[in-house]
Formats: structure tokens, C-alpha cells, sequence
């Protein structure tokens, strides 16, 4: 009996091609609409690290002066995201948790060994500890982080991404070659692979959604060689302090690094903003932290929502997109309402020789049915047509965004195919609602 | 005027056709006000003025690590003095950081060093003297630097009493009345004070994503910093010929490294790529919602006239002229349309209250309302000429047929 009303309902809609194109592409043209946005702000949404999103954290803290607030937000006091070099060493040094990190960021030009002076580039390099790639979960492929003795003594290593790995080795193991950084050789002690983290929820807004850096040195060799983040990355800074001068830059109270920490659980997280709070208390008795304090341990997804990396764009464009297959349903509604109705001498005539008005809410149900999984796999196809134009046009953002995954794909299914049934509930309805008697008069 | 009454009551027999539309319309005219809304925003950030003869400037930076001061600055003079030698150029100059290039420093303006919060933000752009001539910006008021300003030092040289130009945008900030009065006034960078010597009309800020990206502040410091950057003005239409020229002169020193070597527009293309690719999606997107309301419109029209062609027949039998009929579905049609956009405008104002409400966007003005209600309209209007004229098609012999 199903195969049979299979059969019917794609012989209804062979019958009436225009109507059957119609109700299917504004269905697949309103699913795809939806699906493409969905698809970006889903990805940007997701939690970048699930296995440890509760455990990791970044620290704020309030050093800004008594006479000056760092900025206002929403009508509230802000503070910075970066905690200053002396914080960063005194909380680092102070290991209260079982990991912690601290990331920094510089610029050089780079060349391998091999290469002449002249093809050197210029290079954003990341500088951090050890621990960082441990708690972040760095995919490698060759060799590994750097070890802890190595951190301690500032040793000139090298971790290169995939991508720079090809350029400048070809692709090979390129264990224990050398590299040179603003003319210093560092050896190479890991090769990362593609690294999809989104967002790159450790650094701030605007650059969590580029890709990740092609190089990465110990935090205490760029310290060693004195070189300061310049303009590669943000710096705020009050009080005294001279940007060019390195060591006026790492005794002031510029804010430039970001301080993450990892813990055993997420219940210990009030026992280290205890700590936090009295070290903070300890350096307001040395003259600093002079505000109101305002120091917090922020999670992956407190942090994320903080920079507001979505940004608001996005979340109206979600929105703005679910409307507007409302609207494509709407339309396909109608249309289907036009389509029964043209129908009702059939139904009258069904129901006279004893189709229940089940069995006509079930033949109906699955024209429906198929109008909406055809709209739905279509919608799918179009919806990925989409996401490779997105790309392409938004090219300054992560590939990885425009990305459908198998959850995604079955939702846009399910949801092509619930949505068009539900909004064909009503024309069912009034199509099972004919009395045979009405109809069999005109035939 | 005469068919307004038939028409409503047979809109009101039907009820769930002209009603599905009305609420497809009142949808679709929601998304289109806020989307053509967004389109005009982004599209007058795209178009703002930077201020900036874009066509000619380029820019490069020399880096100069583990430098002598003393050398720093002798190398500077000698590239600025050859570049400038060069035929093809027209001016150079150095710059902290160029416009819109995400590099930057800001800082807190106040007009008083004891007030807790600031009145405004700015950035700063700091360099050599004559930087507002080679940037190409246009003084309205007050005078520009002179050579004696100049200095070159380690920081951004806020303690000197050279004074300092401003935007008008900056000025009219913290003179909401009259910007003029910011013209010999002081106001206080880090609890320094400056005076204000100039106003220049336009100047784009470092960050096109800031809120404060219209203010900006010029300083005739030159900033050592590690990279020293270089703003180069070419000869009109000769900024391809004059960049070879500079590298070539350049990389005659074998030491010598030159990076971020981009036109200005080049900057101005990355800084604005996320506007323009939200303009270009916007662009679609309104299409498209023209064309899923002109498919709404079309196809109940047409739905109406299927069902009613033995009434078209009688009334076309009764006398009525084709014009009549046609008429008659036009206005059925307006109606529906009309409202669609009523119900629509009454949706939008609920959902631009919620989205003031939970996000920090600005609501949509009003004449966007009457621009998307023209938008529905006409192409609510342009769907249902087809299905009319065929309506008016219908033979008065139809009456007669039994359906």
C-alpha cells in the first residue's frame, strides 16, 4: 500500500510539472539560504576544544591606574584580556596550576639556512611555553613541543606549520634543520599539521578567526633576544613607559600577553581566582592594582562570548535567513493549497468508493514528504554551491567555516523534509475535509 | 473604485490564500527593510571618505633591528632624501602606521587631566611634517607643521609643545555645538596637554572596525620604532612606475630589507573586505527575496483566476471590458500587497525593538520602511500582469460551460 501512494504522489507531481518545480525550488532555495548562515555561525559557535573547554583559562586582570579606566563596554567598566610582563612571569613562575601559558607575539624576517638573505620574509611569529601546545591540543606531525629545560634556558628552537614546513623544506622531516629568525639560527623541533581550531579561542577577537601562525618560538628566547611585540600585535599601555625600549616595556604596566591556565577540573577554578585575587591584593600593598579590582578566570566559552567574536553581523544574519524560509514555506504552503485543490474531484472520488480521510492524509502526507526531501537534497546542493561563493568572497576567513559536516548535512535533510510536512499540514487538512457528495455532483 | 467592495468580500470568503500571502509579504518585507538597511550601511562605510589621495600613495617599511640610534636616524634621512631625488615621486614621508592598515595607537582624549572617564577616543598618527601634504588630507582650519617641528625620537613624543592636528570628526565630538571652537583649545593625551593648531576635513583611522575610527590626531614626531615605515606619493597615474623605481634604488644596499611593500588601496581592499563581502551577499539576498514574492504574488493570482473562471466568464458575458478585469486583479493584488507591507512594517518595528534590545545594533530609520513597501509593491505589481491578462483572456463563453 505505501509503495502504492509512493507511487501516486510522484506520478501527482510528474502531473502538474510547474506547480511540483515551484513548490521544490523555493523549499531548496529557502533551505539553502538558511543552511549556508547556520553553516558559518554553527562552525563559529562550536566548541573550538570539547574535551577541555571547562578545564582551560584565560586570566583578567584589573591593573589599570586609579586615575584611568581601561575602557567602557555596555556602560561598565572593562578590562584588559593581556595581563602585563611582570604578571605574567609572576603567575607563570607561581605554577598554582597544573599548566599554565603564557602567549605572546612578534615579528621577524625568517629564511631557512639554506635559502639566501634575499628570500627572506617577513614573518608574525608566535612565542609561548612549552605547556601551550600540550593544552591546546597541537596536532603534529614531525617531532613535538619543545621541553621544559629547553623553555627554561631560552633555547633557539623552532616549531614551523605544515604550510611553512613546504615552502621552506619541501615537506620533508625537517627535524633539527635550521631556520633564521631575525638573523639568529633556530633549529626546528616540530612540524604542525593543519591546525582547524575555531575560533582560535586564546587570542582576541579580530584574530581569532584568521589562521594560525607559520612559526613558534619559546617566550623566553624572544625575551632573551630583547625583542618586543612591535605592531604585529595589540599593546595598551598607561602610566610610564617607552614603546621602543624593551626593558621600559617589560617594567611598565603595558598589558600585551595572554595568560591561559589549564586545571584538573572545572570546580577548582574558584580556588585559583582566590589566588588571583590575593596576588593582586599582595601587588596593591607594592603600589599597583590601585582600582577597584575586577580580576576573573574566564572558561573557552565565557571567553569566547566576551570578544563577541560571532559578532553581531552574524547572529542577525542567522535570523534574517530562518525568516526568510518562513517565507519560502509560506510560498510552498500556498502552492500546495493550490495543487489540492485542483485535486478535489479526485479525492471525492477516492473517498466514494472508500478511502478513509486516513488514507487520503497519508497519500497527501507523502507528496509532502517528497516534495520535501527533494527540496532538501537539492537545498543541500545549492547550500554547498553557496558556501564555496562564501569562501571565496569572504576570503579573509577561515576556509575551514564554509564547511558543511555530516551533522550539518542530516539537519538541513530533516529539516527540509519536517518544515515542508508541517506547513503541508493545512492543506491536508482541508483536502481530507471534501465530502464525497460536493464533488461527484460536478464530475 | 466601485470593485474595492466584491473584492474584499471575496477576499474575506477565501481567508487562507490571500492570507498565507499577506503573511509571506509581511515576512518577506521584514527581512528585505533590514536587509537593505544593512546593504546602505555597509555600503557607506565602503564609500566613507579616508581623506587620503588613495590613488597615488604607497607605502614599505625598512626594518631597522639592533640599529644605533644615532645610525637609525642618519639611514632614515639618507632613503627619505634619495627616494625624494627620485623623478617619479612627489612627496615622502614617515609614518607611525598608514590608515586603515589594522596597525595603529589610540588614546584617551579628555578635556580636563581629572576626569575619570574620557570624552573620546582617537588615534594618532605621528611622522614627518609635511605628512598632511603627502597623505594628501585637506586642512580646513588652523595651519599645518613647519620643518622646525620635526624630531625623531624614541616615542611619540607627547611631552613637546609642537601642538597637534585633528579631525573634524574628533573636533565635533568634543565641540558637539561648533567643531571651530576646537581650534586653539587644549586637550590632554595620557594627562599631557596639546594644543590644537589644525583641522583637517577627513582622515581614516587605523582600524575600519573601530568605533572611533573617524578620530584621529597628527603629531609631527618621527617614532623609531624597530620598522620604520615610509608613505610615498607618486606622480599622478605613475604609482606603478614609482614603486619599481623605489625598490630599485633600495635593494642597490644588499643589506637592505624592504617589507609590506602595498599600495594604499591595497590597504583599503583588506580593511573594507568584510563590508564588501557583505554587500555583495546582501546584494543577493535581496534578489531573491524580490523574486520569492513576485513567485508568492504569481502564483496566487494565478490560483484566483483558476478558480474563478466561470465567474470571470459571466461577468465578461455581462458587459464587462477586458480593462475591467484586468482591473480588478491589479487591485485585488495591490491589496494584498499593501497588506502584506502594513503587517510587514509592524513586524519590522517589533523586531528592530528586540534586536536594539539584546544586541548593540542601531534600529532601521524610517524611510527604509517606504523603500522596501515600493520594493513589495512594484514587484508584487509586475507578478500579477500575467496571470491578469490571462484572466481577461477567459471567453465570456466559459459561463455558459459547466466546469
Amino acid at each position: 500500500m505505501l509503495f502504492y501512494y509512493i507511487k501516486l504522489a510522484i506520478y501527482s507531481l510528474k502531473r502538474t510539472p510547474l506547480l511540483s518545480f515551484l513548490m521544490i525550488s523555493t523549499i531548496s532555495i529557502g533551505i539553502a539560504a538558511t543552511m549556508i548562515t547556520y553553516t558559518v555561525s554553527y562552525m563559529m559557535n562550536k566548541d573550538p576544544i570539547p574535551s577541555k573547554s571547562e578545564r582551560l583559562f584565560t586570566v583578567h586582570l584589573s591593573t589599570w591606574g586609579i586615575d584611568n579606566m581601561y575602557r567602557m563596554r555596555d556602560g561598565k567598566e572593562e578590562i584588559p584580556v593581556f595581563v602585563t610582563y611582570q604578571d605574567a612571569m609572576n603567575l607563570y613562575n607561581a605554577q598554582k596550576a597544573p599548566k599554565q601559558t603564557i602567549i605572546g607575539s612578534y615579528k621577524a624576517m625568517t629564511r631557512s639556512s639554506e635559502q639566501p638573505v634575499k628570500d627572506a620574509t617577513s614573518t608574525y611569529i608566535r612565542s609561548t611555553t612549552y605547556e601551550f601546545f600540550e593544552m591546546f591540543n597541537t596536532p603534529f606531525i614531525y617531532g613535538s613541543g619543545w621541553s621544559a629545560s629547553e623553555d627554561e634556558e631560552g633555547a633557539q628552537v623552532v616549531i614551523l606549520s605544515k604550510k611553512r614546513n613546504e615552502k621552506l623544506f619541501g615537506g620533508q622531516n625537517s627535524i633539527g634543520k635550521e631556520v633564521l629568525i631575525g638573523g639568529i639560527l633556530h633549529r626546528v623541533v616540530g612540524v604542525f599539521d593543519d591546525w582547524p581550531l575555531i575560533p582560535r579561542f586564546y587570542l582576541e577577537e579580530f584574530d581569532a578567526l584568521t589562521e594560525v601562525r607559520d612559526m613558534f618560538v619559546p617566550f623566553r628566547t624572544q625575551m632573551n633576544n630583547e625583542w618586543v611585540a612591535s605592531k604585529d600585535s595589540s599593546i595598551y599601555c598607561w602610566g610610564e613607559f617607552e614603546l621602543s625600549d624593551f626593558h621600559s616595556v617589560i617594567n611598565s604596566e603595558c598589558v600585551w600577553l595572554y595568560f591561559w591556565i589549564e586545571l584538573e577540573s572545572a570546580e577548582h577554578r574558584d580556588e585559583y581566582l582566590d589566588f588571583v585575587n590575593n596576588y593582586a591584593q599582595e601587588q596593591r600593598l607594592l603600589g599597583r592594582f590601585q582600582r577597584e579590582q575586577m580580576n576573573r578566570v574566564l572558561d573557552v566559552n565565557e571567553s569566547i562570548n566576551h570578544s563577541n567574536v560571532m559578532g553581531d553581523d552574524s547572529k542577525v544574519a542567522v535570523w534574517l535567513a530562518a525568516a526568510f524560509l518562513f517565507a519560502c514555506l509560506l510560498n510552498s504552503m500556498s502552492l500546495m493549497m493550490t495543487k489540492f485543490h485542483g485535486k478535489g474531484g479526485e479525492v471525492g472520488l477516492r473517498r466514494a468508493i472508500g478511502a478513509s480521510r486516513q488514507d487520503i492524509a497519508l497519500q497527501f502526507g507523502l507528496e509532502t514528504f517528497i516534495v520535501g526531501l527533494l527540496g532538501g537534497i537539492i537545498g543541500l546542493g545549492l547550500a554547498n554551491l553557496g558556501l564555496l561563493v562564501t569562501a571565496e568572497v569572504y576570503s579573509h576567513l577561515n576556509a575551514e567555516l564554509m564547511k558543511m559536516n555530516i551533522e550539518i548535512v542530516i539537519t538541513t535533510l530533516l529539516l527540509s523534509i519536517v518544515t515542508s510536512t508541517l506547513f503541508g499540514l493545512y492543506p491536508i487538512y482541508r483536502a481530507c475535509k471534501i465530502e464525497p457528495s460536493s464533488q461527484l455532483k460536478s464530475l | 473604485m466601485k470593485d474595492l467592495k466584491p473584492i474584499i468580500s471575496s477576499l474575506l470568503r477565501a481567508k487562507m490564500a490571500p492570507l498565507l500571502l499577506i503573511l509571506q509579504i509581511a515576512v518577506t518585507f521584514t527581512v528585505l527593510v533590514n536587509s537593505v538597511y544593512l546593504m546602505v550601511e555597509k555600503h557607506a562605510d565602503i564609500t566613507a571618505p579616508t581623506g587620503l589621495s588613495e590613488n597615488v600613495l604607497f607605502s614599505f617599511q625598512i626594518p631597522h633591528q639592533g640599529e644605533e640610534q644615532s645610525q637609525k636616524i642618519a639611514n632614515m634621512y639618507k632613503h627619505l632624501e634619495a627616494i625624494r631625488a627620485l623623478e617619479s615621486v612627489e612627496r615622502v614621508s614617515i609614518i607611525n602606521s598608514i590608515p586603515l592598515s589594522n596597525r595603529g595607537g589610540g588614546f584617551d582624549i579628555k578635556m580636563n587631566p581629572d576626569d575619570p572617564v574620557y570624552v573620546s577616543k582617537a588615534a594618532a598618527f605621528t611622522g614627518s611634517y609635511d605628512l598632511i601634504d603627502t597623505m594628501g588630507v585637506k586642512l580646513i582650519a588652523g595651519e599645518s607643521f613647519s620643518l622646525v617641528d620635526e624630531e625623531a625620537l624614541n616615542d611619540l613624543g607627547l611631552g613637546r609643545s609642537t601642538g597637534v592636528i585633528i579631525s573634524k570628526a574628533l573636533a565635533q565630538s568634543l565641540f558637539p555645538e561648533n567643531w571651530h571652537q576646537a581650534l586653539g583649545s587644549t586637550i590632554y593625551l595620557n594627562q599631557v596637554p596639546h594644543n590644537i593648531r589644525g583641522v583637517v576635513e577627513h582622515l581614516a583611522g587605523p582600524w575600519s572596525f573601530w568605533q572611533y575610527k573617524k578620530n584621529n590626531i597628527i603629531l609631527p614626531t618621527i617614532f623609531l620604532m624597530t620598522d620604520i615605515t615610509f608613505l610615498v606619493r607618486s606622480h599622478e597615474g605613475l604609482r606603478e612606475q614609482t614603486m619599481k623605481d623605489v625598490v630599485e634604488l633600495l635593494m642597490q644596499d644588499p643589506h637592505l630589507h624592504i617589507d609590506e611593500l602595498k599600495t594604499f588601496t591595497e590597504f583599503k581592499e583588506a580593511a573594507y573586505q568584510a563590508q564588501n563581502a557583505a554587500y555583495t551577499t546582501l546584494q543577493f539576498v535581496i534578489v531573491g527575496l524580490v523574486l520569492i514574492t513576485m513567485l508568492g504574488v504569481f502564483g496566487q493570482t494565478r490560483f484566483s483566476v483558476l478558480k474563478r473562471r466561470k465567474q470571470i466568464g459571466t461577468r465578461r458575458a455581462l458587459g464587462a471590458s477586458r480593462m475591467e478585469i484586468i482591473r480588478y486583479f491589479t487591485i485585488e493584488n495591490l491589496l494584498i500587497t499593501l497588506c502584506g507591507a502594513t503587517l510587514g512594517a509592524l513586524l519590522t518595528i517589533l523586531a528592530n525593538n528586540l534586536v536594539v534590545a539584546h544586541l548593540e545594533l542601531s534600529p532601521v530609520p524610517w524611510p527604509y520602511l517606504a523603500y522596501s513597501s515600493a520594493i513589495v509593491i512594484l514587484s508584487g505589481l509586475i507578478a500579477a500582469i500575467q496571470p491578469a491578462i490571462n484572466a481577461a483572456n477567459i471567453s465570456p463563453a466559459e459561463a455558459t460551460r459547466t466546469v
